[in-house]
């Protein structure tokens, strides 16, 4: 039974319009998000790995070789195994520096051009005869269904589709970042489609030749010598080199790189593929030997590579048939698209852009877009001349080993890139070249001019080239070649600091940290200088992205934050561009200004950064080390007291949570920023105090949504430990509004309480002068003459004129403590104590004493003249107290040096030793139960405290001196003692 | 400063890797073979790799975005 040429034609044609479909539905999200980011599509994606040669070519490969078929999925399942320790960091890698090919991650890594372009050529050259390939099975594949002799036409068609299938949905965006699911879960399908197809013929061709799996059993015990044929070829055959060569092949592939790393949407992704892609492959593979014996029944009369379509054909069934046809062209198609897109990436980024630049006046996006569709389709007429040149008497499995030994020659650089930064660009391309020489000469141009494998200096075996045996020693060779070189030549040179740099990142080390300022100061500045080099439109696109991605806005102008934009964009670019073109751009274009220092204070906020987002985790010394970084910082972040510190160019680079509360200004919005970019009154309050010359600010009133609160600030210089200053500052604010609302508080209650004390003072006082009165009234009713009244009218005005200045004295005094905003003015002193005696004479127990006041009239000290007076009136108290009947109070002021000492001295009973000691604590007294309330000296302190000043407190057994310290606004006539 | 990959999950993934080569490419590998096996037995073995490798996955996927 044969198929119709047209049936086929229309079958193929209808699949691949139904892959378009998918496609587009996808992008078009008909179909639901969840099923197109499930991991299930990741890792059927990932079955792009199994072309026709899979598909076809492996019962041909089994029945020639055995198992040794077995080892091109089981040197991928150990690739798989390895993927916390080699795929995830792959993956880390392309993600972080948007890195979308192999060529991509060389050229980062050892940070050279000519990397990038020889890893291109390897993949170009070794991908090209296997696009080949898969164009040669599907015209093979028809002519085994068809017998058509020469189905160009079909192939034709074929590559015209897979041309516009990857046109469209494989080079819809620029950027790595955006993914192509429509052509993920296409490829999906097709994973699908030839799983399921492959699973479909091998059921039915074991059920039409044995009757069932027992009866392939019975069979086998029947007829051992098959399975002699499927486990003999593996003692002799290269069944370590072909695991090897599957290992690289596995991850390293254009195609498998491409749809593992660059079209990976979630990282966890990757875990699920460690297991659910070996499990395809197996599920794939256990296909092959029940085919392989069913055609030795069926004997389908085809050649071995195509007895898939063979048992289907002796099935009878035209359907089967075309279902396994169309696994074929799933196979085949899957791979030229994914694979022509990962190259075209590659040449694009390799070989085409470094030598014709981006050019400002074009659109760089529409630019990008048409080149890689140019390279795509390129590419596949590449391929297509190729198949058209092919030998078509190879097999199907020569080249695709050849592709897989070309792969392999990346695997001492990858062991570099992720174990060895001592590694070296011309190591790598040293090695690259050694091993793709001896890679070309015994495993490429004996498949090419169909000689058989030259012995190369008796090191290599004569044999056929499409036998895997001859890989045995070119595989060893050329990677034994390849890594010596490598070695040799990276020890011979050294990495500059760029290749250090890569380096570090790639084993996610901490790179140095990067000195100098970005010389662009606002995002609006970055498009500017990024215009002369890819136009302003992409520019700005490109900017506006990063911004995006960051969480910033286009205000930013902290120069740490510019710096993290700078970076991002040369990522981002690298995505389009290539890593090392990127780079270039932006060193050029987004200079840095490595003259200028980078603060200690800023390389730290860098560091610790870093250190929170890195993944590797410290031992040792180092864990010590973070242990106590960590701890430091926590003291800082945990301090109940306002913290900032100012590095270069005055900039925040710390502010821990209790100045955020204080400031109400977060963490987040000021780091990087200067001072007097803060917002009022923070920014001005700070910017003066760091402009003063005192290290000391006491109680500062500033005033927040109109209401007054009081801080307390303080500063010092931070030393570089071993090399003194480092013009870094630490600022600390306290806000002490709570405690100065409580002192206001207090003093009142003590103002209040002393008036009480007064009250029969005042009656006394005031009695005097009523008494007085009410005699000149009686004396005036009776006088006539009008001298004598005016007289009597005089003195009545007189004794209610004390009487005014007595209540007036005591509501002053009473409305001081009210909590009132207070101002410091000249205050004189004299004038003062003299209030203050007058006061205190109110109470009956001061009637009885002598007040000298020796204060010289001249003296002025800056003070509020209320609470000056409380301080006086509770010194005269307590001294009224402490003294019997012939008390007596003396104040006197003299100049020591700046200060002004106020001495108010008394002859009273003393304070004893016992009691000195908690004389200045709140609510102490050694007064009898309702005679003092325990605050009057307190108070005292804490108001010249205050004023700047402090007090002494001396006491003997007989009297007691309370000095006071206090700043003078003028002391003209004192003398200095 | 002395830094290192992270140890747990890469050192688990090695005990796999040579557990997988001890079965599948190692002496152990050519003696089973010459037992002339079920044709299955090479598929088992890879099944018990890639069991090993799902446990191990597990684990590790919640650590990962």
């Amino acid at each position: 039974m044969y198929l119709d040429l047209r049936t086929l034609f229309v079958a193929a044609v209808l699949y691949l319009l139904l892959l378009f479909l998918i496609a587009y539905a996808t992008d078009r999200r008909w179909l639901p998000g969840w099923l197109i980011r499930h991991p299930a599509i990741y890792v059927l994606s990932l079955g792009v790995y199994a072309t026709t040669w899979s598909y076809y070519g492996s019962v041909g490969f089994a029945q020639q070789q055995g198992l040794l078929f077995l080892t091109i999925y089981l040197g991928v399942t150990l690739a798989f195994v390895l993927t916390p320790v080699l795929l995830m960091p792959i993956l880390r890698l392309t993600r972080t520096y948007q890195l979308s090919s192999v060529a991509d991650l060389f050229a980062f890594r050892f940070n050279s051009q000519a990397s990038g372009i020889l890893v291109a050529l390897l993949m170009l050259a070794g991908v090209l005869p296997y696009i080949a390939l898969q164009i040669r099975a599907v015209t093979e594949s028809t002519v085994v269904l068809t017998q058509d002799s020469s189905p160009q036409a079909l192939a034709f068609w074929f590559v015209i589709l897979v041309t516009i299938f990857t046109i469209i949905f494989g080079a819809r965006h620029v950027s790595p970042r955006e993914k192509h699911e429509g052509m993920v879960v296409a490829i999906a399908f097709e994973s699908l489609m030839k799983l399921s197809a492959l699973l479909l013929v091998t059921a039915v061709a074991v059920h039409q030749a044995f009757g069932g799996l027992g009866g392939m059993h019975r069979w086998l015990e029947e007829n051992p010598e098959h399975l002699e044929a499927l486990y003999a070829p593996v003692q002799e055959g290269p069944w370590a080199s072909l695991l090897l060569l599957a290992f690289a092949a596995g991850f390293l592939l254009p195609r498998q790189f491409h749809m593992l790393f660059a079209e990976n949407i979630k990282p966890r992704h990757l875990y699920t593929a460690s297991w659910g892609f070996p499990l395809f492959l197996l599920a794939l593979t256990m296909a092959i030997p029940p085919i392989l014996w069913a055609a030795a029944v069926l004997q389908p009369g085809t050649p071995p590579d195509y007895h898939v379509l063979g048992v289907s054909l002796a099935s009878g069934s035209p359907t089967l048939a075309v279902i396994a046809y169309l696994g074929g062209i799933s196979a085949a198609s899957a791979m030229v698209v994914v694979s022509t897109l990962a190259i075209s990436s590659m040449t694009l980024n390799h070989l085409v852009l470094p030598l014709a630049r981006p050019q400002p006046h074009r659109d760089l996006y529409v630019a990008l877009r048409w080149a890689r569709r140019i390279m795509i389709a390129a590419i596949i007429a590449a391929g297509y001349g190729f198949y058209r040149i092919l030998e078509p008497t190879e097999g199907l499995v020569g080249w695709g080993l050849i592709s897989f030994l070309a792969m392999a020659q990346l695997l001492p650089g990858l062991v570099g890139l992720l174990f060895w930064p001592r590694g070296t660009a011309g190591g790598f391309i040293a090695g690259l070249i050694g091993g793709t020489f001896v890679w070309a000469v015994t495993a490429l141009l004996p498949l090419v001019t169909g000689e058989s494998t030259l012995p190369w200096f008796g090191l290599i075996q004569p044999g056929d080239s499409t036998t895997p045996a001859v890989y045995q020693s070119a595989t060893f060779w050329s990677l034994s070649i390849n890594a010596l070189l490598f070695v040799l030549i990276s020890l011979l040179s050294r990495p500059d600091e760029r290749e250090r740099e890569a380096a570090a990142a790639c084993r996610e080390l901490m790179p140095a940290v990067p000195t100098g300022y970005v010389r662009a100061s606002s995002p609006e500045q970055f498009v500017e200088q990024l215009s002369s080099v890819m136009g302003e439109n992409a520019a700005r696109e490109e900017v506006a992205k990063a911004i995006r991605e960051l969480g910033m806005t286009w205000s930013e102008s902290r120069p740490i934050n510019l710096h993290g934009l700078r970076t991002q964009i040369q990522r981002n670019l690298s995505g389009m561009l290539g890593p090392v073109l990127a780079r270039m751009i932006v060193d050029d274009r987004l200079e840095l200004d490595r003259e200028s220092r980078t603060a200690l204070a800023q390389n730290i906020r860098l560091t610790e950064e870093r250190l929170e987002k890195s993944r590797t985790r410290l031992r040792g010394l180092a864990a010590e080390l973070d242990r106590l970084r960590r701890y430091h910082r926590q003291i800082i972040e945990d301090l109940p007291v306002g913290v900032c510190a100012l590095g270069h160019g005055a900039r925040l680079v710390r502010w821990n949570p209790a100045i955020a509360r204080v400031t109400g200004l977060a963490s987040e919005e000021v780091m990087g920023r200067r001072l007097d970019e803060l917002s009022l009154p923070w920014g001005t309050l700070l910017t003066d105090f760091m402009s003063s010359t005192e290290d000391h600010w006491h109680k500062q009133e500033v005033s927040l949504d109109g209401r007054p609160r009081w801080y307390s600030l303080h500063k010092a210089a931070i030393e570089e430990p071993g090399r003194g200053r480092s013009g870094d500052t630490v600022l600390l604010i306290e806000d002490l509004t709570d405690l100065q609302v409580l002192e206001h508080e207090l003093a009142h209650s003590e103002r209040l309480a002393s008036i009480g004390r007064l009250a029969a003072g005042v009656a006394h006082e005031i009695g005097n002068p009523v008494t007085g009165i009410s005699c000149l009234a009686q004396e005036l009713r009776e006088e006539q003459e009008p001298e004598r009244i005016a007289g009597c009218a005089d003195d009545i005005l007189r004794q209610a004129q004390r009487i005014n200045n007595i209540v007036q004295s005591l509501v002053r005094y009473a409305h001081g403590g009210n909590g009132a905003q207070r101002s410091m003015t000249a205050v004189n002193l004299h004038d003062t104590v003299a209030e203050a005696t007058r006061l205190t004479m109110l109470s009956r127990r001061a009637q009885q004493m002598d007040f000298e006041n020796r204060v010289p009239v001249e003296v002025q000290i800056l003070a509020d003249s209320q609470q000056l007076l409380q301080v006086f009136v509770n010194l005269f108290s307590n001294a009224a107290d402490a003294c019997s009947g012939d008390g007596r109070v003396t104040a006197t002021a003299r100049r020591r040096g700046d200060w002004l000492e106020v001495m108010v001295e008394d002859n009273g009973c003393g304070i004893s030793d016992d009691a000195m000691e908690w004389i200045l604590e709140p609510f102490y007294t050694t007064k009898a139960p309702g005679k003092g309330t325990g605050l009057g000296l307190p108070l005292v302190y804490n108001i010249i405290r205050d004023f700047g000043g402090h007090l002494d407190i001396r006491s003997a057994s007989r009297g007691t001196i309370v000095t006071l310290h206090l700043r003078p606004a003028e002391y003209p006539s004192i003398k200095e003692a | 400063m002395a830094q290192l990959q992270d140890q747990g999950p890469g050192a688990h993934s090695l005990l796999i890797f040579l557990l997988a080569l001890f079965m599948l490419a190692s002496p152990f590998t050519s003696w089973w073979m010459n037992l002339t096996a079920p044709w299955y037995f090479t598929y088992l073995l890879w099944l018990i790799v890639i069991g090993l490798t799902w446990v191990l996955a597990r684990r590790l996927r919640r650590h990962v975005p």
